[in-house]
Formats: C-alpha cells, structure tokens, sequence
C-alpha cells in the first residue's frame, strides 16, 4: 500500500472510534413507541442519566416500571409528548406499558 | 456470448422477479389486518388434536364441574346467547349477581390476555379459575380432579387427548383451552365485504367504518382483525354501587383505576346488553356514552373525548357494528360421560 | 426469629419423608398458626407489597403516587373481621378509597383466612423477618 492509503486509513479507524466512543458520553437516551412497541429492546445505560420515552403511536401509552431496582410511573401521554425518567440506581429495570401489557423492554443500568 | 443467451441470461430473472412480486401482492392482499386468521395460535404444548377438542367439549358443558352440579362452563358462556348470558352482569354460586358482565368467548384463543382485568394470560391459566371461585362454580380443584376420576367415562378421553398425563388441573385446563380454541367468530358481512363484495353491506355502515377509524375514535382501541388492542382504558362507565377498580388491582397505578381490557366487537350484536356492568342495552346507547365522552370523567382514559356526532353519524356506527356478526354455526351439545 | 424458626421447622418435617425408610413414614403436623402466618405471608407477598410494602408499613413501591397512602398494616387498630371486610370488597366495602381492591374474586378463602392470621402477626410482632 501506497503510504497515502495507510494514513486515509488511520483517519477513518479514528472516525470510527470516535463516534463508537460519543454514545457513552451522551447524558440521554430516546427509547420511542411505536405500533405497540418499544424501539429498543434492551437499553443500556448508566446510573445518573436519564431515558427519553417518546410516543409515535396514534395513541396514549402509559410507560412504568414497578422493578425493585427503581419504580416509576411516567403517567398517560399522546402523541408526540416524551417524559424522561433519570436512572438512580444499578441493576435491570423492566419496563412497560400499562395500557398495553405485550410492551416491554428492559433498561440495564451500570453503575 | 451469443444473443441469445443474454437475453435469456436476463429474462429469466426477471421472470422470477416477476414471479416473486405476484406471489408477494397475492400474499400481501391475504393480510387484510381487518381479516381473522384461519387458525388460532395454540402454545407447543397443547397443540390441537380432535382428541383433545372433544375432551374440551365434554367439560365445558359439563356441570358436574361445579360443587352443587347446577353449572357448567356454557351455563354463563352459553353458545345459545353468542356464548354470554345476555345478562347485565353474570349470575353466579346459589344465584347470587357477581359484579361484571360474562365476556364472550369467541375469538379469546387470539388474546394476549384474558378476563376484563388481565390477571390471567392463557387461556390454559383461565381455564379452571371459574372452576374454583367461591362466587362462581365453587368448586376446590382437589375435588374437582376426584370427581372426573369417578366418572369412569372420562378416563378414555382424558387418555386419548393426554396420553399418560391422567386426569388434572392441567389436562383440565388444557382440555378446555383447546375446545376454546375452535370458537372463532364467523363470516360477517363486513367480511364479505373487506374481501371485495361491495354488495355486502350497506353505504351507511361503510360510512360507519369511515367514522369508526377517523372522527369517533374506535380504532384507536377496537383496532385490527378481533377489534381489540388487548389494552386497558378507563372509559368512564358508571358503576352503580362502589367503583370497580379493574386492573388496578393488577398494576397499582393511577392510569389503571377503573380500568378494563378492551373487548372484541366481533358478534357484538348478539352479546347485549353492552359494557363491563350490562349498563347499556342498545349499540346506539354505547354510540352515545362514547360521544358524551364517557360519565364518570375521574381518571379517564386520555383518548376519551366527547366526538360531537350527528345522529346519522351515530347510525351510521351502528349499522357498521351491526355488519360484524356472520351466522354462527349451530354447535350440538355433547352426550356427557357416564 | 420465630418466622424463621417456623419456616426451618416446617421445612425440616416436609424434608422428613424423603429423608427416612418407608416404614418410618413421619406425618405432617396438624394446622398451626405458624403454617397460617407462612401461608398468609405468600399471598402477601404476591398480591399486597406493591402498595403496603415488603414490611406491611404502607410505603410499598407503587405507595408513593397515591393519597390517601397505603395503609401502615403493622398499626391496624381493626378487627379481624373489619380486616376481611375489606380484603374481599376493598375500599368502597368499608367506605374507604378505591386504591384499595377488592380481592374477594380472586382470593381463596383459603388464602384470606391465610392473610388474616399474617395481619396478626405483623401487627405483634411489628416487622416479620425476611
């Protein structure tokens, strides 16, 4: 290989890295709900940030929790509106929706 | 190359492409969301045998399943009555009135969950709660299993349904699961109709169906095949007594106060009079409630608002409603074992 | 303690039969209070700490988003029979709030008359061991 070629290569090894590595520093995650379901299934994150649960459905969902880990109950909302939960404490948080019981996910939460 | 190999080369993929995109739009036009499936969904364990239908049939009209031999599971689920009772609210042990209305049981095998306020999932979990509920057949599961083992008739089909699992709450449960399974809702003009008879049903239910995904808001909770998003709403019916929480007591949280699991409108003609507690004898009165915005506005569900319809609007509902109910097949009640 | 000794009893005299020959077939003990509280505290457990909490003081998890709280089932000033009252028709039964459910339709009377004798526990003893 050309030496242009070997540091072309290192720039996009870096770029790569660099956007692998932002998600860790985001403070926030968006979790939506959409045809009856969460987008994500499991969601990891850290103890101190926060979730962002958005409704794209035509309908309200009603997002809770009642883990040992931390409950929460973030009401009935339309679509469109979010409510954000900030995570307290480590451990698995199942999740979900009190309307509709065939919506879970589960939010790993590390220390 | 020749020619004729290229083009061979290319109208052959494309043929199959051709192929493929019919088969898929052939496919596709079958997924009607507002179709039922053929069959119901059965868990691997209990998949459907005619074994094991029948031996479902036998306990479901049996009465000797209850403590004083008076009910069966047809006495309130009566297939006579569109497999309610036609009463406001169901009549359970020594005739005492329970609280909540029968639920029909067609279609219940395409739920992901059962009874108005979900706190049982299978139809294999429901199956023996009416069984041994004080209120309603009062029968302890213990007794129930002594019972069947002394009717020595259905030790045979016990045998034939469940090869080597004897006579139990399971094989009973599991019994009664797969007889419910083959209670579907049939062939309703709306049917004929989403399968391309125009003839099938009147403009104004057409119309209704419009008003039923748009102004009224129907949709939003009776949606797809069953009518149902196996969801729970509080929709402000009255209670005349002390209010029924419903799932609150499954979920304590505030959205579930007074909620309940929305019901499939398939059949809905013959399962009157209508709501959780039989409040409403017409579909125009539950037309109506709904454009009121319900009654009792504490802790409403929030997609309940008043929907400002006229009356033809309101007619129109009906009519489509009314275009639910195809002809149910005459069932013929089993010769119990002796 | 005395839960605990409770349970480890109950479960050494279950354990007995596997453990001996045939011939020396141990029976169970009769009904005793102690099976009851056990008993009661499953139901309790399964169906009333979400609201009243793992000790039955009312600060259960889903607690916090109602007023009037759930109720500090170690203070109970009722009786027995108040108590049923309100575990098979709920709040309404008794003139209370809804939050509470009635559980009449989905409870034994096996289970209440279970849960009954653990309510009596909880309020001697103040917090049952866990």
């Amino acid at each position: 290989m050309t030496p242009r070629s070997n540091s072309s290569i290192r720039l996009s090894l870096m770029a790569v890295v660099v956007t692998l590595a932002m998600p860790a520093f985001a403070g926030d995650q968006t979790v939506g709900q959409a045809k009856k379901a969460f987008t994500v299934g499991v969601l990891k994150a850290k103890v101190g940030e926060t979730v962002t649960f958005r409704n794209d459905d035509e309908f309200a969902h009603n997002v809770f929790s009642l883990s040992d880990v931390q409950s929460f109950d973030l009401g009935s909302y339309k679509k469109g509106e979010v409510r954000t939960v900030k995570l307290t404490a480590p451990g698995t948080i199942e999740v979900e929706c009190a309307i509709h019981p065939e919506m879970k996910m589960k939010i790993e939460v590390a220390k | 190359m020749s020619q004729k190999l290229i083009s061979q080369r290319i109208s052959l993929p494309l043929a199959l492409l051709f192929g493929f995109f019919l088969a898929a739009t052939v496919v596709a036009a079958e997924q009607d969301p507002w179709l039922r499936p053929d069959v119901a969904p059965a868990p691997p364990e209990n998949q459907l045998t005619p074994e094991r239908v029948h031996l479902g049939l036998l306990l479901f009209f049996d009465p000797r399943l209850s403590k004083k031999m008076t009910m069966s599971c047809a006495s309130c689920h009566n297939p006579s009555l569109g497999w309610s009772d036609g009463l406001p609210t169901a009549v359970g042990f020594d005739m005492h009135t329970l609280a909540r209305a029968t639920p029909t049981i067609v279609n219940t095998s395409f739920n992901s969950i059962q009874m108005w306020d979900g706190r049982k999932s299978t139809l294999e979990d429901q199956a023996t709660g009416p069984i041994e509920a004080a209120g309603e057949m009062n029968l302890p599961l213990p007794e129930l299993i002594e019972r069947l083992k002394s009717i020595p008739g259905y030790a045979s089909k016990f045998e034939a349904a469940y090869p080597g699992m004897g006579i139990t709450a399971v094989t009973v449960a599991r019994g009664l699961a797969s007889f419910e399974r083959t209670v579907l809702s049939t062939e309703s003009p709306f049917d004929r109709w989403r399968k391309g008879d125009e003839k099938a049903v009147s403009a104004s239910a057409k119309n209704g169906f419009e008003l039923f995904q748009d102004k009224a808001k129907c949709a939003v909770c009776h949606m797809g095949y069953n009518f149902t998003d196996n969801g729970f709403h509080n929709i402000g019916v009255k209670d005349e007594g002390a209010p029924d929480v419903g799932r609150f007591a499954q979920r304590p949280l505030k959205s579930m106060h007074g909620a309940f699991k929305t019901p499939t409108l398939r059949d809905i003609s013959r399962t009157a009079p209508y709501m959780r507690n039989g409040s409403y004898k017409t579909l125009l009165e539950v037309v109506e409630h709904y454009d009121r915005g319900g009654d009792v506005k504490q802790n409403l569900d929030i997609n309940m608002v008043p929907l400002h319809l006229t009356a033809s609007e309101k007619a129109d509902l009906v009519a489509f409603l009314e275009s639910l109910t195809g002809v149910p097949p005459d069932i013929r009640v089993p010769s119990l074992p002796l | 303690m005395k839960f605990a000794a409770a349970i480890l009893s109950l479960s050494l005299t279950l354990a007995a039969p596997f453990a001996l020959a045939e011939e020396d077939v141990v029976p169970l003990p009769r009904d005793t209070t102690d099976a009851a509280v056990i008993r009661g505290s499953i139901a309790f457990r399964t169906y009333c700490v979400l609201c009243h909490g793992t000790t039955g003081k009312g600060d259960g998890r889903a607690a916090k988003m109602y007023t009037p709280r759930p109720a500090n089932l170690t203070v109970s000033p009722f009786p027995d029979k108040y108590k049923e009252m309100i575990i098979r028709g709920g709040g309404p039964a008794v003139g209370r709030s809804s939050y509470m459910p009635p559980w009449g339709d989905e409870l034994t009377d096996e289970q209440i008359t279970d849960l009954i004798s653990f309510l009596r526990e909880l309020r001697k003893t103040g917090i049952p061991a866990s």
